[in-house]
């Protein structure tokens, strides 16, 4: 059964590997319903972050019960995640080779526009780890 | 959140209607989108919508990053279309 603490690798296997983790306390001003459930999405322009919001929506069930009642996800522009959370954008990359290091979970992994890596498909990868979406015209490399 | 969303909640048949409350006795929010659409108000790409848009006011209110241009435009836009929707 998946633990609280695999939620936000979990997480980031299902969207091509993007950083994730639980919002930390310290950034959140005030209470709201579901403030200890929320993920921080980084790497995640407007553009992508519905379809991101799709692919751990169909996961929702699962992923609700290890975090305990539904997730907030709260996302970052790779501008925002770049100018403001560089620091944790080293540290989740420093995470990779100890991530790939673990077996292999069911992970599957997501990049838009590219066929076969969604969650739904009928033959899901299995790899130890996503890797990375391959670049897109426009992204930074 | 939308007025007619809430009446609509209101309004759902007894048998549909298991939204959550918080201890506060108003309907939770982030359980909200979900409950909704167990109700029949909301379709499923509407509740997405709704957490999209709940996600985005966490961000402009209790998240220390500011909410950027682009999203407070798409964030008008989903809100529209929930809107439209609640009353059609």
């Amino acid at each position: 059964m998946m633990k609280r603490e695999h939620v936000p690798i979990v997480v980031s296997g299902l969207i091509g590997g993007r950083p994730v983790r639980w919002a930390p306390t310290e950034r959140l001003v005030g209470d709201y319903d579901g403030r200890e459930r929320t993920l921080e999405i980084f790497n995640a322009d407007v553009p992508e972050q519905r379809p991101i919001l799709e692919a751990v929506d169909r996961e929702r069930l699962r992923l609700e019960k290890a975090a305990g009642g539904p997730l907030v996800l709260v996302f970052h522009s790779v501008k925002q995640s770049k100018t403001r959370h560089q620091e944790f954008l080293t540290f989740f990359e420093s995470l990779f080779p100890v991530i790939e290091a673990l077996p292999a979970p069911a992970l599957v992994p997501w990049c838009p526009d590219e066929p076969g890596s969604r969650t739904d498909d009928p033959t899901p990868q299995q790899t130890p780890f996503p890797p990375k979406c391959p670049l897109r015209d426009g992204d930074e490399k | 959140m939308p007025r007619v969303l809430l009446r609509q909640l209101v309004r759902a048949p007894k048998a549909q209607r298991a939204p959550r409350r918080s201890e506060k006795g108003y309907y939770r929010h982030d359980s909200l989108p979900d409950d909704a659409a167990r109700s029949g108000i909301l379709t499923d790409d509407r509740r997405r919508d709704l957490m999209q848009l709940y996600g985005w006011r966490i961000k402009a209110d209790y998240h220390d990053d500011p909410v950027e241009f682009e999203e407070a435009d798409r964030a008008a836009e989903l809100a529209r279309r929930l809107v439209e929707g609640l009353l059609e």
